[in-house]
């Protein structure tokens, strides 16, 4: 069955991804968690796990969990991709993002969640992205941060 | 979304930090907890630090729009007679209008009354649902417009004048047009100025719908909003708009009653008119 790829032309909803033959896929299973969450927030997160993850692997001299060159680029230019999809939210639509996110993960885990929503913002931006697309993205989670305390 | 799109939020929001700091004074006053055992003496530190803003401060509370029986003559006077966050929003109403006055008056005036009227709306709903700092929140919710028109200039400043039927609309309209829309706009200036997280949220959710409940301060900042069109004190020109949906203790409480706000408004607005 072929696999469908994202257009990027829905920004919010999830990425619709059939696996196919996984054994011949050069691109990580952790990728395919990645474009089907529901939620683009999610997604950012998601990909910068992976990609900080083959770096320590790439740091440890750990062939089996580093990526080759072609995939590190590829998912570099999906996480700008994303990042980029992400700052045209207005801030209503991102906390509803948000929303999806904290709702896909355990109640318990949600106010800790919510308070650091910077910090985890800060660690997902993409080492290509510009300054002031850096600083929009980490005020703006604040912002987001602030409309769901007073949702409380 | 499309290149553009993402360039021009972007290049909306480095215009919006490219304007000048609103007043520090007032970011100080605002970031100040009136529940602090130190609040009177913070309070009097930062008026002995800013000499203009206490002058103009008793200025104002001696006006007859005030309409205080006693002279107030010291800030620590008018702390103790006016209370801590009557003072408060006072300054911040000071040094909002002088903000205003350096731009486009004339565009800005029915913007300005908007804001005294969901100020003043908005005060009296915090009373009657022991709510403090609402006067602050509804001065401020629209300062968002303000960052457009200061940052797009012309531009923006048709859109003001524009009469226009629904305020969606001319949301989404705002958006193509500055690359961002007033609510955002202003969050993200309040966020760069270091301004409480109530005033953020008030300035992203003031066109929603959120239950009062016991006391919400941002369900009660938009029924203020929405009272405040209701009244003849629109954002933007428009046709009156009809009667919101109002709780029943709204319904009930004198000090809401339409021509006694009306009167307030009006005094109001021409004594600290930009």
């Amino acid at each position: 069955m072929p696999r469908s790829f994202p257009s990027h032309s829905d920004d919010v909803g999830p990425y619709r991804v059939v696996p196919a033959d996984r054994e011949a896929d050069p691109i990580p299973d952790a990728l395919y968690d990645v474009l089907q969450s529901p939620s683009l927030f999610g997604r950012i997160l998601l990909i910068t796990a992976i990609r900080s993850s083959a770096m320590d692997a790439h740091d440890a001299v750990d062939p089996h969990r580093s990526h080759t060159p072609e995939i590190e680029l590829a998912l570099e230019r999906l996480h700008l991709e994303m990042f980029m999809s992400w700052l045209v939210l207005p801030l209503q639509r991102q906390k509803a993002d948000i929303g999806i996110y904290l709702n896909a993960g355990p109640a318990a885990d949600r106010g800790a969640k919510i308070q650091q929503l910077a910090v985890l913002g800060e660690r997902a931006l993409p080492l290509g992205s510009k300054r002031p697309e850096r600083e929009l993205f980490v005020r703006g989670l604040k912002i987001v941060r602030a409309l769901l305390n007073y949702d409380k | 979304m499309t290149a553009s799109d993402h360039t021009s939020r972007v290049a909306a929001y480095e215009r919006l930090t490219r304007l000048p700091t609103f007043h520090p004074t007032a970011v100080k006053l605002l970031a100040l907890s009136t529940e602090a055992d130190s609040a009177m003496a913070d309070f009097e530190r930062i008026f002995e630090a800013d000499l203009t803003l206490a002058a103009d401060l008793l200025l104002t509370a001696n006006s007859a729009a005030y309409g205080l029986r006693a002279r107030v003559d010291t800030i620590k006077h008018a702390l103790t007679l006016l209370g801590l966050e009557r003072v408060r929003s006072l300054a911040c109403n000071i040094m909002w209008g002088a903000y205003v006055r350096k731009q486009m008056a004339e565009v800005l005036r029915p913007l300005w009354q908007h804001s005294i009227a969901t100020a003043i709306i908005g005060e009296n709903l915090g009373t009657l649902y022991h709510v403090p700092g609402l006067y602050t929140a509804g001065l401020l919710h629209d300062l968002g417009r303000l960052g457009l028109l200061l940052s797009t200039g012309e531009r923006y400043a048709e859109t003001l004048v524009e009469e226009t039927t629904d305020v969606e609309e001319g949301i989404k309209s705002e958006a193509v047009l500055c690359g961002i829309n007033h609510c955002d706009a202003g969050a993200l200036l309040a966020q760069t100025w270091g301004f409480p997280e109530l005033l953020q949220v008030v300035m992203v959710e003031h066109h929603g719908h959120r239950p009062v409940g016991s006391g919400s301060p941002v369900g009660l900042i938009q029924v203020a909003c929405r009272m405040a069109d209701w009244l003849g004190f629109p954002e933007l020109r428009s046709a009156p708009s009809a009667m919101p949906v109002l709780p029943q203790p709204v319904l009930n409480a004198p000090q809401l009653e339409p021509i006694r706000l009306r009167e307030l408004i009006n005094k109001q607005a021409a004594i600290l008119s930009p």
